[in-house]
């Protein structure tokens, strides 16, 4: 059974909390993470910036990614920026 | 390490990837932001781009060496504070425009990453100007400067790009390429993350981006022609001239290269030049710099004499002139290589031509803009509008400027109210894709969000209709000094002819024409309009059935507009409205003359309708005319004319009148106005054509039957018909069927047809959903058929049909008329394409398949079912 890691994303603190995340499956390779982005309503270079290499990161480590919660604003500028690859969207 | 594949090194890759990536990622945030978040963002920069004006205009001139500082300044804040005027209002993201009345939007999407490519000559300007357009449309940019003006160039980028992102813009919107070399830009060039190339600059970088495969935009070269021409204001064509060729030392592509000037002012103009600071060249001083500033081997301008002054290139290339010229005003004989100063030249030398007519001085002005400038500006002077006008329409230019500067012109939003810019598209003359003053709609892909619209519908009714016995009496109030009947030979032995001679007004001239009673052909159309034009009709009454009266409609057409022609006129359309053929109006009629129709079946509806059939010349395919105009003036609906008709007429155009109620209730175009007379019809058909039929002599029946093909008439006017009606076109004409029992025999086959799921939709528009079974089902609840569900209903109904058409003893197949197998088989490809290019089924609520017309023949060959004697309710019917 996997173990999957919640981690709610602050607005206001996006890199803090991909930071965390990032902690959390270094320390449990064999986790899922899952980010729910429900409360981020836009998100701006340094946040896209961020997310592409908390990416990175989990592919590197075979890690699986998901997202939930996404608007479809935030959807579009990280499908546009390219840092939506190793990605997996929850369909909500 | 070097990377063979471009000639890149991977450090230099590297750096240009992450140039990429940064635009990329800021592109991106900024589909976010609302068109107030950019609005804010851009004003500011507007601000610090005219504080800089002056230091970034010096920084330019120290670098490139071109140009004068001041007027350098003065683009500056043209590029920033005028271009802010533009667009400050401009709505740019989200919805950009409504068109109500159309529902119809336009939404703006940004292109994303833009590799922009900035000049030499206006290096800081267009600088200025590209991030104020990117950040009103948000869009990245990644800059690539001509290498002698990269500092000041991405000074200016620097300047924009920091008030930017200190109000809110993305990090990232916009980067250069540092120390720019070829290679890098052709790499940027091809990088799919570049969405689009903003290639101001030369010849060379312009047809680099177009053959990069990405959408660009380009500009041109210019060679600005200037027609200077008699009637102009001399005064203000010199100082306008002088102030846009010295304007930063001529470097505006824009600036005036050739002035062609009349004969009779030409001296005049020359003089007013040298008045204000010119210097005239002699013939040798035009010879000797025909060798140098232009360059002999190419023909072109000498890159070194680009944007200096006037007495500096006197100096260098040995001309003695005075201190402070303004102008080497150079005259030329001609244009093209021999005559190297009709080149476009960057710089204050300006070429003059005399021209000894007005049609020389175009030519001339063609022949300059067509020596390297296509498609760019061109500059009249003139007080003559029909002058001004003929420049505009001979010159492929895209700035056509009128009585003011040229370059300060093209410019826009100063002299004019064109649009603000500093990339000038030159249209596909020039190389490029657009011809139009570069601006924010460039930057944007404009999406259409199109709401579905409900086509105007309309309803026509006849002019006048007088129905009941005796209404024929009618005619004595409609005054005629010549009229002409046109009947059949059977109506006037029968007396109905001089029925109609009674009761026309004791002065009527009157003229008997009788047609045979089948559809016309062009012989009997043509021999009908002789007739009419030899007795000068000023009426035409038609007596008889459908045949008479649509032969009647056509003459009417070609004895008032002669030169009609029926070929055009029967062309195919898909829709009434927006067909490509017009019918003569009433204005352009040499004639006029009424007609009055009066039907003896019951019927066509012929004498309300707007249609026409007649036979092709063959007299095996059916040609149907189609305007209101054919419609008749008057249509008289007595009885007395059908009393006593034979069963067998009395049952074909009764059916033929049901079929047309039955296709006007479920065409595409039937409305509730309709919808209302076609369920009347059906309902008096039911109730009273067995009457008829059976007791030929009844009046009220004949009376009511009369009424129903006219009410019938008056639905399928506006409703149009059916692929009934295309079928039975086909065969009927083919092989001789009567009208009536064409339509008869294919009745039941097509109810069933369009009453079940199509496998094709008819596109139509008004229609909200496949409604045709539903609408059968109501004509049956009206009927009192029974029937619980929609399919139990459409089955009433067609039980009912077929009873009804074997009590009228119609035939129940094709096979029974006696036609032979094999030659309904081997006519049945002519018959698909008869019925198919029938406009008849565009109104169809299934559009009908070939398979499925030619299915439908051999279901009408085979027959319709036995029935079972059905009872019909027609409460209400009368």
């Amino acid at each position: 059974m996997t173990n999957t890691l919640l981690f709610r994303v602050d607005p206001d603190d996006l890199p803090g909390a991909l930071d965390e995340a990032r902690a959390a499956f270094e320390r449990s390779p064999d986790a899922e993470v899952m980010l729910d982005l429900a409360a981020l309503r836009r998100i701006d270079t340094a946040g896209v910036v961020a997310l592409a290499e908390l990416a990175r990161a989990a592919a590197g480590r075979s890690v699986r990614l998901r997202a939930r919660g996404v608007n479809v604003a935030v959807y579009k500028v990280l499908r546009l920026a390219g840092a939506a690859d190793g990605i997996a969207f929850a369909t909500d | 390490m070097q990377d063979d594949r471009d000639g890149l090194t991977e450090e230099r890759t590297e750096y240009l990837e992450g140039l990429v990536g940064r635009a990329r990622v800021a592109a991106a945030v900024f589909t976010q932001y609302t068109q107030s978040d950019v609005d804010r963002i851009v004003k500011p920069m507007v601000v610090a781009g005219l504080e800089n004006a002056q230091r970034l205009a010096r920084l330019a001139v120290e670098e490139t060496r071109l140009g004068l500082l001041e007027d350098k300044a003065i683009k500056n804040m043209v590029a920033t504070e005028f271009v802010y005027n533009y667009v400050k209002d401009k709505r740019t993201v989200g919805v950009i425009r409504e068109y109500p009345e159309k529902n119809l939007a336009e939404v703006a999407e940004p292109i994303g990453v833009i590799l922009s490519l900035l000049p030499i000559t206006n290096p800081t300007s267009t600088a200025l100007f590209k991030c104020i357009m990117a950040v009103k449309t948000r869009n990245a940019m990644i800059f690539s400067a001509h290498p002698r003006a990269a500092r000041c160039s991405y000074e200016a980028a620097r300047v924009m790009a920091e008030t930017a992102v200190a109000h809110g813009a993305p990090e990232g919107f916009v980067t250069w390429v540092d120390e720019p070399t070829i290679v890098d830009t052709q790499w940027l060039m091809h990088h799919p993350a570049v969405r689009l190339i903003d290639a101001t600059g030369g010849p060379a970088m312009v047809q680099a981006a177009y053959s990069s495969g990405k959408p660009a935009l380009g500009v041109g070269a210019g060679n600005t022609p200037v027609y200077l021409e008699a009637s102009a204001d001399i005064d203000m064509a010199v100082v306008d001239i002088i102030t846009s060729k010295t304007f930063d030392n001529g470097t505006i592509c824009a600036s005036e290269q050739t002035v062609v000037i009349d004969d009779e002012v030409y001296d005049t103009v020359l003089e007013r030049f040298r008045e204000l600071g010119c210097h005239l060249c002699s013939p040798a001083e035009v010879e000797l710099l025909s060798h140098t500033v232009i360059d002999p081997a190419s023909g072109m301008m000498h890159p070194r004499a680009v944007g200096q002054r006037a007495v500096d290139i006197a100096r260098v290339v040995g001309m003695q002139v005075a201190p402070g010229t303004k102008l080497l005003v150079a005259p030329v004989a001609g244009v093209g290589r021999e005559h190297p100063l009709s080149a476009e030249k960057l710089f204050p030398v300006l070429a003059v031509m005399r021209a000894r007519s007005t049609q020389a001085a175009l030519k001339l002005c063609h022949d300059v803009i067509s020596y390297g400038g296509t498609g760019h500006t061109a500059v009249v002077f003139s007080e003559d509008d029909e002058i001004i006008a003929a420049f505009g329409e001979t010159i492929n230019a895209g700035r056509i400027i009128v009585n003011s500067p040229g370059s300060v012109g093209a410019l826009g939003g100063v002299y004019n109210d064109m649009v603000p810019t500093f990339s000038f598209g030159c249209g596909t003359g020039g190389g490029n894709s657009t011809i139009d003053n570069v601006n924010v709609y460039h930057y944007l892909n404009v999406k259409r969000v199109a709401r579905r619209t409900q086509a105007h519908m309309w309803f026509r009714v006849p002019n006048q209709v007088y129905f009941n016995l005796n209404a024929v009496e009618n005619l004595r109030e409609l005054p005629s000094s010549a009229t002409v009947i046109v009947s059949n030979p059977q109506l006037e032995k029968l007396g109905m002819v001089d029925t109609i001679r009674r009761h026309l007004p004791p002065e009527t001239h009157v003229h008997v024409l009788t047609i045979p009673d089948r559809e016309p052909t062009r012989d009997i159309i043509r021999s009908g309009v002789q007739t009419l034009r030899a007795f000068k009709a000023d009426q035409i009454v038609a007596l008889g059935g459908g045949s008479v009266i649509d032969a009647a409609k056509i003459m009417k057409l070609l004895y008032e507009s002669p030169e009609a022609d029926l070929d055009e006129l029967s062309a195919p359309f898909l829709d009434l409205r927006k067909r490509v053929v017009e019918y003569p109006s009433e204005a352009q009629r040499a004639v006029r003359s009424r007609l009055v129709a009066i039907s003896t079946t019951s019927g066509t509806g012929t004498e309300v309708t707007p249609f026409a059939v007649m036979l092709d010349d063959d007299g095996r395919r059916k040609i149907t005319l189609a305007d209101y105009s054919l419609a008749p003036d008057v249509a008289i609906v007595d009885p007395q004319f059908v009393i006593g008709l034979p069963p067998a007429i009395t049952a074909d155009t009764g059916v033929d009148c049901l079929t047309h109620a039955l296709e006007a209730g479920v065409s595409i175009f039937a409305s509730p106005y309709t919808d209302s007379l076609a369920l009347q019809a059906v309902r008096l058909v039911f109730r009273y054509l067995p009457v008829a039929f059976e007791h030929p002599d009844h009046l009220e029946a004949r009376s009511q039957m009369h009424n129903a093909a006219c009410i019938a008439g008056i639905a399928f006017s506006n409703a149009s018909v059916g692929v009934n009606h295309a079928l039975a076109h086909a065969f009927g004409a083919r092989f001789g069927v009567s009208h009536g029992r064409a339509n008869a025999l294919m009745l039941p086959h097509v109810i069933a047809y369009n009453a079940s799921v199509p496998a094709k939709f008819m596109p139509s528009p008004n229609s909200r959903a496949y409604v045709a079974h539903k609408k059968y089902a109501l004509t049956a609840d009206l009927l009192g058929l029974g029937g619980e569900t929609v399919e139990g209903k459409v089955e009433a109904l067609l039980g009912a049909v077929r009873s009804l058409l074997d009590r009228l003893k119609i035939p129940r197949s094709i096979a029974e008329l006696g036609i032979d197998e094999g030659e309904f088989r081997e006519a049945m490809p002519e018959l698909v394409k008869a019925a198919f290019d029938d406009p008849s089924w565009r109104s169809n609520p299934r559009m009908p398949l070939l398979a499925e017309l030619e299915e439908l023949l051999w279901s009408a060959w085979r027959g319709r079912e036995q029935a079972e004697a059905v009872a019909v309710s027609t409460e209400g019917a009368d």
